[in-house]
C-alpha cells in the first residue's frame, strides 16, 4: 500500500464535508492568492454547491484580488454563481449595532433612562469608543461565523455549504481561533455569576426585560456548537501557506504546533512563490539560479520535515495573480500538482490586469 | 523549679526555636524527604534537556532546518514534561509539608493548649503576704486564677449579693493562701511576654539596619547681583 501523501489539495476541493477551511500564515505569502484559489476550485469542482470566501484581515484585499468590490454583506463573485465573497469591516459592523442600541433606546426610553442612553449612542459613539479595541476585528468576525451557523440552523436567508477564511496574518488568526476556548471560559464564570444573582442582574435593565441568564445560555450553546466544529478534522481544516525561506517556514511550524494544540486538524501547506529555474531555461538568471537554490534547499527540509501532510508546490508567476481569469489559471496547480516542464508556460500567461 | 513550669518551658522553648529557625525549613524538609522516583525522573528529564539543547545549538537552522525542528518539538515535549513533573513535585512537597504541618498541631500546639487549660491554675510559686497585700485583690485573684476570673468576677460578686443562680460561679472569695499564688497560666503569660520584650529589643538594636541620614535637596545659591558701577556700553 502507497502511503505517500498527495501532494495536491485534490481531496479537500473535491471533499462534501468540510464546512469551515481556513487559509492563514506569514504576511506576504500569498494568503489571499490561495484562498480565492482554492475557493474557485471549490466551487468549479462542486457547482450545485454554494461557497463563501470571507476576509478577517483588516487589511482587506479580496476585493483587489477579483477586481471588484466586495462589502460586509456577501456578493456573488462575477462569472461564478456559487461563489460570494465579503470583507468583514468592522466600523461598519460596530455603526449598526450602534444604531440597533439607539433605536431600542429610543423605544423603551422617553422617560429620561431611554433619552439619556439615545443620546449618548446618537452619532456612533459604541462603533467610536469599540472600533479601536484591539481584537475587535476577530470577535467581529467570530461573530460573523455565529450568525451564519444560526442561519443555517434556522433555515433563514442565504446558507453556503463551505465557508473559507481568508485569515490576517498569523497572530491574528490564532487570537480568532482561542476564542470559542476563551469565551466559552467567559460564560462559564458568568453563568456562575448569574444564577447566584438571578433576577437581579435584569432589574437592572430597566424597562428593557432582557433575560440575561437565557441571553448567556443561547450565546454558550452557540460558542460550544463553533468550538466542537472547530475541533472536528472532517468539517474543520487549516491550510497553511508560506514560502521557501527559514523565517517563513519558522512561523508555519508555530502555527502548525499552535493549532495541534488546539486540536485543530491541519495536514496541508502551500509552498508559494517557488522559481522552478532549472526547468525554465529560457527565462534565467544568476540570482534565480541562487534563489532557487536556497528554495530547493528548504523544500527538501519541508518534504522530510512533514512527510504525511499535503505540501502543495506553486510556481512564482511572471505577473500579478489578479481577476477571476487570472486566479482560475493559477488555481488549477492546487488540484493537479504543478510541473514545471509541462506546465511552465501557464505562468507567462496571466493577463495583464489594470 | 515546679514540673509544670518546667513542661511549660520546654513547650515554649519548642516553639521558639521553630519559630526562630523558620527560615530553615524548606531546606531541612528537602534534605529529610526522601529522593523519590519523581525527583530522579525530574532530574533525568533536566539533563536530557540540557544535552539536547546544546546539541541543537551546535546545528545550524539553516542548512539542517528539518533536524534542527525536530530537535526544537522534542524540547517543548520535555518542557511540557518537565513543567508537569514540577508541579507533582510542587504537591506531593505541599502534601507533605501540610504533614508535617499536621504533626507540629497534634504533637505541640494541642498539647500545650491543652496543658494550659487543665493545668493553667496550678500554683507554681508563691508570692509574699507583703507582696501580695500591695496590689488590689481583683489584681491577685488573676494572678492566680488566671485571665477568666477577670469575666467571672463580676459575676460572681452580683450573684452573691443578689443571690441569683449562687455556687454557678464558683466562690467569690478565695482564701489569702490562694490569692498569694501566681498561677502556670499567667506564669507563662508573663513569660511570652519577657521573651517577646527582649526579642524586639534585640531586634531594634541589633539587627535593623541602620538608617541613613534624611536626603537634602540641594539648592542653588542665588546669585547676588552687586551693581557697583553706574555706566552701560552701547553696542
Amino acid at each position: 500500500m502507497d502511503l505517500t501523501v498527495e501532494p495536491n489539495l485534490h481531496s479537500l476541493i473535491n471533499s462534501t464535508t468540510h464546512k469551515w477551511i481556513f487559509v492563514g500564515g506569514k504576511g506576504g505569502v500569498g494568503k489571499t492568492t490561495s484562498s480565492c484559489s482554492i475557493a474557485i476550485q471549490m466551487a468549479l469542482s462542486q457547482p450545485n454547491k454554494q461557497f463563501l470566501l470571507i476576509s478577517t484581515d483588516p487589511a482587506h484585499n479580496l476585493s483587489d484580488a477579483f477586481g471588484e468590490k466586495f462589502g460586509k454583506d456577501a456578493r456573488k463573485v462575477s462569472g461564478m454563481d456559487n461563489l460570494s465573497c465579503m470583507e468583514i469591516d468592522p466600523s461598519a459592523a460596530l455603526k449598526d449595532m450602534n444604531d440597533m442600541a439607539v433605536s431600542r433606546a429610543n423605544s423603551s426610553g422617553g422617560e429620561g433612562q431611554g433619552d439619556d442612553l439615545g443620546s449618548l449612542l446618537q452619532g456612533g459613539a459604541l462603533a467610536d469608543l469599540t472600533g479601536s479595541i484591539p481584537g475587535i476585528d476577530e470577535a467581529l468576525s467570530f461573530m460573523e461565523v455565529m450568525k451564519h451557523i444560526k442561519r443555517q440552523e434556522q433555515g433563514e436567508g442565504e446558507t453556503f455549504d463551505t465557508v473559507i477564511f481568508d485569515t490576517a496574518p498569523t497572530g491574528h488568526t490564532l487570537r480568532f481561533l482561542q476564542l470559542p476556548n476563551t469565551l466559552s471560559k467567559l460564560l462559564e464564570k458568568f453563568g456562575e455569576i448569574t444564577n447566584k444573582l438571578g433576577p437581579m442582574l435584569n432589574s437592572f435593565m430597566g424597562a428593557g426585560n432582557v433575560d440575561i441568564s437565557g441571553k448567556l445560555n443561547e450565546l454558550k450553546a452557540n460558542v460550544e456548537t463553533i468550538r466542537q466544529q472547530f475541533t472536528d478534522p472532517d468539517l474543520t481544516t487549516f491550510v497553511c501557506v508560506c514560502i521557501s525561506e527559514f523565517l517563513s517556514l519558522y512561523e508555519t511550524e508555530r502555527l502548525i504546533q499552535e493549532l495541534i494544540s488546539y486540536d485543530m486538524d491541519v495536514n496541508s501547506i502551500i509552498v508559494n512563490q517557488l522559481l522552478f529555474a532549472e526547468n525554465d531555461q529560457e527565462h534565467n538568471c544568476k540570482r534565480c539560479q541562487a534563489r532557487w537554490k536556497m528554495q530547493k534547499k528548504y523544500l527538501d527540509q519541508i518534504d522530510e520535515l512533514y512527510e504525511d501532510f499535503h505540501i502543495i508546490k506553486m510556481p512564482l508567476c511572471a505577473g500579478e495573480i489578479r481577476g477571476l481569469n487570472n486566479l482560475t489559471k493559477f488555481s488549477q496547480f492546487l488540484k493537479k500538482e504543478y510541473d514545471p516542464a509541462a506546465n511552465g508556460k501557464v505562468i507567462y500567461e496571466l493577463e495583464d490586469k489594470e | 523549679m515546679h514540673w509544670a513550669a518546667a513542661v511549660a518551658v520546654f513547650f515554649v522553648v519548642i516553639t521558639k526555636f521553630l519559630q526562630y529557625t523558620a527560615k530553615y525549613h524548606d531546606k531541612w524538609i528537602a534534605n529529610l524527604a526522601p529522593a523519590n522516583e519523581l525527583s530522579k525522573k525530574y532530574f533525568n528529564k533536566m539533563k536530557e534537556r540540557h544535552e539536547l539543547k546544546e546539541l541543537n545549538n551546535t546545528i545550524s537552522a539553516q542548512d539542517n532546518y528539518a533536524k534542527w525542528t525536530k530537535n526544537n518539538r522534542k524540547l517543548d515535549s520535555l518542557d511540557k514534561e518537565i513543567n508537569d513533573l514540577k508541579n507533582e513535585i510542587k504537591s506531593q512537597n505541599k502534601a507533605f509539608q501540610g504533614n508535617l504541618q499536621k504533626l507540629r498541631l497534634l504533637a505541640l500546639t494541642v498539647p500545650f493548649f491543652v496543658f494550659k487549660i487543665v493545668y493553667g491554675k496550678t500554683p507554681i510559686y508563691k508570692l509574699s503576704s507583703s507582696t501580695s497585700t500591695l496590689f488590689p485583690t481583683f489584681v491577685t485573684g488573676v494572678w492566680s486564677q488566671g485571665w477568666f476570673y477577670v469575666v467571672l468576677h463580676p459575676l460572681r460578686t452580683i450573684s452573691q449579693r443578689w443571690h441569683i443562680m449562687e455556687g454557678k460561679f464558683g466562690t467569690a472569695k478565695f482564701d489569702a493562701v490562694t490569692l498569694q499564688s501566681v498561677s502556670l497560666g499567667i506564669w507563662v503569660w508573663a513569660l511570652m511576654n519577657v521573651i517577646n520584650g527582649i526579642e524586639f529589643i534585640v531586634n531594634q538594636l541589633f539587627l535593623t539596619p541602620k538608617m541613613g541620614p534624611p536626603a537634602v535637596a540641594e539648592t542653588q545659591e542665588e546669585k547676588k547681583l552687586d551693581v557697583s558701577d553706574n555706566a552701560f556700553i552701547l553696542d
